[in-house]
């Protein structure tokens, strides 16, 4: 996020990704040079519910179209035929495909990197495996960094995770789904397999220590 | 705008004047005026070629005129009898007009593809082309016809049209997806030197 002086640009009109259906037409807009601003003329692909990014970033809304996005269009506008403003373009989120960061995604970004400066995560401390068993899925604890949430709960090597909050886990995006920014400091109670039997622990989740990437939850 | 209108007399009017070219290769060009065609320079690499006319008609053709640097080469093609196309001035257009391109990517013949215009200048950096070096008289950053127009292989020395099928370029390559097509004013000053 930048900050210009007050007035020095008119701000775009946002619209709602939300009406956005495949075979509508877009430009996605660009600055190369001092030429002026580009356009890239396309439509709609597809659209779809949230998604999250290779890195781990949940995205509110699915939003692919067919445009090129030229060296220098990665972070402009995804523009509509009445000039409304539906996200950010990425050629870079799930290459080939040009997808787009919709608006309501950017707006919880932005009110979380204005509060703090940066965007908070769930974290428990523990790396994981997924595994299955005649019962189903799971997390297996492949390690446990000390003085972490999941150490403080009591949670051991080779414990496997079956159940978060009643809701069964079987995936990494199922733990991150319950570890997204605003659940820093709630307790979650896990169903864990441990030595063949189902035992309950709670754990508090702790804010994952800035600088960190998507391994070590 | 009904769909059935769009773009559909001009595209009808254009196609008319788009030819292919064999000469070992295959490209396109467009009948420029009075039996003149042009197409790239690296679509014709000997004095004579073969324009093929949209009616079908295979006919001989003799290259009048050409520069390598700006990629653009003249045939004369008497027995052609191809309407000539209007010239447009890329100059003129603004950043976002609708443009389209009718050449023959990948042997289909006629084809038309939409974009729109982004601007006639140097290529930006970071598109991994390095700006040819300065040579006595001359600019160092010659100026290209650049739209977001899909192409491909065949659209070479064919057309890019503003809406009214006005002739703004002559294709010549594309560079990171992007269309990049010599100005007719070049083509201009070309044609005035042969």
């Amino acid at each position: 996020m930048l900050r210009i002086p007050t007035g020095s640009l008119r701000v775009a009109e946002l619209g709602d990704p939300a009406v956005l259906r495949p075979g509508n037409l877009v430009l996605a807009l660009g600055r190369l040079d001092e030429g002026g601003a580009r356009a890239a003329f396309g439509a709609v692909s597809a659209t779809g519910g949230k998604w999250r990014a290779w890195k781990g970033g949940e995205i509110d809304r699915w939003l692919q179209s067919d445009l090129t996005i030229y060296p220098g269009f990665g972070g402009g506008p995804l523009v509509d035929s009445g000039g409304q403003i539906h996200g950010i373009n990425s050629g870079a989120l799930s290459r080939p495909l040009a997808t787009t960061i919709p608006v309501e995604t950017v707006s919880r970004v932005v009110a979380q990197l204005l509060e703090r400066g940066y965007v908070p995560r769930g974290w428990i401390g523990a790396a994981m495996q997924p595994v299955r068993s005649d019962e189903g899925g799971g997390l297996l604890l492949v390690s446990i960094e000390k003085d972490t949430p999941a150490a403080t709960a009591g949670l051991l090597l080779g414990d496997v995770i079956v159940t978060i909050d009643g809701k069964s886990l079987e995936s990494f995006d199922q733990l991150l789904d319950v570890l997204s920014g605003d659940s820093v400091g709630k307790k979650v109670s896990l169903d864990v397999v441990r030595a063949g039997k189902q035992r309950k622990i709670e754990v508090v989740i702790g804010e994952r220590p800035r600088g960190r990437g998507r391994g070590g939850r | 705008m009904p769909s059935g209108l769009f773009l559909g007399d001009a595209a009808a009017r254009l196609r008319a004047s788009v030819v292919a070219i064999v000469d070992g290769g295959h490209g396109a060009g467009f009948a420029w005026r009075d039996d003149l065609f042009a197409t790239s320079a690296h679509v014709v690499s000997s004095r004579k070629a073969v324009v093929v006319t949209p009616d079908g008609r295979a006919v001989e053709a003799t290259v009048v005129g050409r520069d390598v640097d700006r990629d653009i080469a003249l045939l004369h093609a008497p027995e052609a009898r191809v309407p000539a196309v209007t010239c447009g001035d890329p100059y003129a257009l603004r950043p976002g007009a609708l443009v389209f391109a009718v050449g023959h990517p990948m042997g289909v013949k006629d084809a038309v593809s939409v974009g729109v215009f982004q601007a006639v200048r140097a290529i930006p950096l970071g598109f991994g082309m390095a700006e040819r070096r300065p040579r006595r008289g001359r600019s160092p950053f010659i100026p290209w016809v650049q739209a977001d127009v899909r192409l491909g292989p065949g659209n070479s020395g064919g057309p890019i049209a503003d809406v009214e099928g006005n002739v703004i370029g002559v294709a010549a390559m594309i560079v990171s997806g992007l269309a990049l097509a010599v100005p007719a004013p070049d083509l201009e000053r070309l044609l005035s030197k042969a």
